[in-house]
């Protein structure tokens, strides 16, 4: 007993410190690739609320295709393909000088975005229907642009139909961000349990120890979520 | 470009020769998966807090918890732990040996989890008319399970409970990290032994794009086969 | 809508300004952080050890260059290369004909040995044949029948595994310490791999019951030892790598950090 105690010691000698900061680089991974893939979702959403065929057909492919196949295959293919080809992409749009790469922390989060903002359109575009026309119908009456009626009517209200679908989706990509720990290091908590499981050979220990980190997360982000349900349901009949 | 589909093309064969594999562990995983899961639902919804304390424990860290890890956790964790302990020695020594069973008492363990949670909600939510009348006619309480419960919360859940069967079957592809030749593991060793890099995957990708749209398109009738007799 | 494409527009450019610039005076080196001692491993404190990690310091000392180590998965180790995420592959990396299509290689620095490694409690005999494609002597698969072996792959002894031994099952890992693992663990009988590594796990705990069974002979397919890889044409760095590589043999410093960390070879 008295050696995982020291094995969870901080500093050189102990693992205790890495998991500390693993902790932190999962749930950093996890919120940018959560930001980024709400951002896809949005834009994707409404491609398939639109009225061109063509960008309903681009975002239908997107959906179709990405929740078919594993989040692992996505990751890698994504992960390689991001580093090539986006990148001669974007320097031959002249976006971006010549020198310019991705890191590897980038590309992994870019990748982990992509697979969850297919299934981030879906939660978007349930969302964006359940809200009342009616509301829309009176904001622009009133004389509201187009963005102030999304911004001021429309993502408020979808905010509070899809926050289920939306908090499922943050649990699952704090859980998928595990699966990056294939790519290589960025030191989050799968990767992290890894070495030391490596190292020391314990690996029921690390790796049971890496649940609960997990786990830590998990209980965190329910009581968030719990508190911004509250918060978002007030004056709701 | 031709090189391109071309060297895809060549993947195809090994690809398809390890699809049997990636079906196996989902068809077996299913199964033990929804058995369990079942058991596991009726424990968390019955009185005992014996019962339903360690249900819904199981059912909360294994939810919870991210599937590679408890695959890493079963595969290396459990099985340093058998390879020194007495199992060496036993009878049960060739199939303990294999990886293949750790991965799938693994996947089964998650899927029951999930499962358990679908079978919950839609047992709880049966309308207590059709409880109170199977009562009124005198069934016992197994019968009641059997007949009534069962089925209904079945009924209830069978489209979830597919997607939940094409999600595992998506999932399958972690077991390549623990040597499980499926076919995710295979497109990774074609990659390292060919040293190209995207063409073993595009492939791996067609094949499963190829393998779910077939099962969502057997699904989507035998759902409502089995629910011919609903109303409503 | 106009306002949507310029918020993606600044995205994109706030995106690119923190991909990091590389200067010219850094040299990427990518290292698999998976355990292989004695060549690298990452210690607790997150420092590289061992004999890749103080030869890559000599050499970039020599060079006059400062080495940026760079984390990457074995099998993305290549491909970062040839995108240019990386400038050197380090670490025990084998030259064979095979890789010579995709990246070039520096001069050998050092002639891995392949063994088996198994349990002390094992009797089998294992025996060499000559090959009929006239390869020269290779293990007999048959002296192994009924047996398991494990080998990391992507590496010279999966390439072995693969043409020679293809008649007994075999295992294919992602890292030399997992099939280690899997051999304590008695789910594999031996384990098909370089001889350094091995050694450093008959020395430690886990290592107790274990002996090296046989020593693999020499074989093309094994290649030529182990060198630093560069992209394809990088002429540049191949060139300077060489050139310290050479003057650390000739001043000593290459053998002194061979006689440091390897075992002698019986």
């Amino acid at each position: 007993m008295s050696e995982c105690l020291n094995y969870m010691a901080w500093g050189a000698k102990g693992w205790g410190d890495e998991f500390f900061f693993a902790f932190f680089m999962t749930l950093k991974i996890s919120f940018i690739a959560y930001v980024i893939s709400f951002g896809m979702g949005l834009v994707f959403a409404l491609f398939k609320l639109s009225n061109s065929r063509g960008l309903r057909g681009v975002a239908g492919c997107y959906t179709t295709v990405v929740r078919a196949l594993p989040e692992m295959l996505m990751i890698l293919i994504l992960y390689f393909a991001v580093a090539g080809m986006a990148e001669k992409a974007m320097v031959s749009m002249g976006l971006v000088g010549s020198d310019f790469q991705f890191s590897p922390f980038w590309t992994a989060v870019i990748a982990l975005a992509f697979v969850s903002g297919a299934f981030m359109t879906e939660v978007i575009r349930a969302g964006l229907l359940a809200v009342p026309r009616g509301g829309i119908e009176a904001a622009w009456a009133i004389g509201m642009s187009g963005p102030q009626v999304f911004t001021r009517v429309v993502m408020p209200q979808m905010m509070r139909h899809a926050l289920s679908g939306l908090g499922n989706l943050w649990l699952g990509i704090t859980k998928d961000s595990a699966i990056v720990s294939i790519l290589g290091a960025f030191g989050e908590l799968l990767q992290t349990g890894y070495r030391a499981a490596a190292a020391t050979k314990e690996y029921g220990f690390f790796y049971g120890l890496t649940a609960l980190f997990f786990l830590l997360i998990t209980i965190l982000s329910l009581v968030a979520l719990y508190w911004m349900e509250k918060r978002l349901n007030r004056g709701q009949a | 470009m031709n090189e391109f589909a071309l060297n895809i093309i060549n993947c195809l064969p090994d690809l398809l020769a390890a699809t049997p594999l990636t079906l196996l562990l989902t068809l077996v995983a299913g199964v033990t998966g929804l058995v369990m899961g079942t058991f596991l639902a009726l424990a968390r919804l019955s009185g005992q807090p014996l019962l339903s304390w360690p249900a819904a424990a199981f059912m909360f860290v294994v939810r919870g918890t991210p599937l590679l890890v408890q695959l890493y956790l079963i595969y290396y964790g459990l099985g340093q732990y058998m390879g020194h302990s007495w199992v060496r020695h036993s009878f049960l020594w060739p199939y303990m040996r294999q990886g293949l069973t750790f991965a799938l008492f693994a996947y089964s363990m998650n899927q029951a989890a999930y499962n358990a949670e679908v079978l919950r909600g839609a047992i709880q939510s049966i309308s207590k008319g059709q409880i109170e009348a199977a009562e009124a006619i005198g069934m016992s309480g197994f019968q009641i399970l059997w007949r009534v419960r069962l089925p209904l919360a079945f009924g209830n859940c069978l489209p979830v409970l597919t997607s939940d069967l094409i999600i595992l079957l998506k999932s399958t592809a972690l077991a390549s990290t623990v040597t499980i030749l499926e076919l995710m593991g295979t497109a990774r060793v074609i990659q390292r032994q060919s040293l190209q890099v995207y063409e073993p995957l595009i492939a791996c990708g067609l094949v499963y794009f190829v393998v779910v749209v077939t099962l969502t398109s057997i699904m989507r009738p035998l759902e409502k086969r089995l629910t011919r007799f609903r109303k409503g | 809508m106009k306002n949507i494409v310029r918020i993606l527009i600044s995205f994109a450019l706030v995106l690119s300004a923190m991909a990091p610039v590389v200067s010219a005076d850094q040299i990427r080196l990518g290292l698999s952080p998976e355990p292989y001692m004695p060549f690298t491993q990452i210690n607790q404190a997150g420092v590289w050890e061992g004999f890749e990690a103080d030869l890559s310091h000599a050499l970039c000392e020599e060079m006059g260059l400062e080495c940026k180590i760079s984390q990457t998965a074995w099998e993305g180790l290549i491909p970062s290369l040839t995108a240019g995420k990386i400038d050197f592959i380090v670490g025990a990396f084998s030259i064979t004909d095979e890789r010579r299509k995709v990246v070039d290689f520096s001069h050998s620095y050092y002639n891995a040995i392949t063994v088996l490694v198994g349990m002390k409690s094992d009797n089998t005999q294992i025996t060499d044949r000559k090959s009929e494609g006239g390869d020269g002597m290779i293990v007999d698969v048959a002296s192994l029948k009924g047996k398991i072996i494990g080998y990391q792959s992507g590496t010279i002894q999966a390439s072995y595994a693969e043409k020679y031994l293809k008649k007994i099952e075999a295992k294919a890992y992602p890292a030399a310490d997992t099939a280690l693992a899997d051999m304590t663990a008695g789910r594999i009988d031996y384990v098909l791999m370089d001889l350094q590594p091995v050694e450093t796990f008959l020395a430690s705990n886990e290592g107790g019951d274990y002996e090296v069974k046989h020593k693999v002979p020499t074989s093309v397919v094994l290649g030529e030892g182990i060198g630093y890889a560069v992209r394809k044409g990088d002429k540049d760095s191949l060139d300077k790598i060489d050139a310290a590589l050479t003057a650390l043999k000739e001043d000593g410093r290459l053998d002194a950090l061979v006689e440091k960390w390897f075992f002698t070879v019986k």
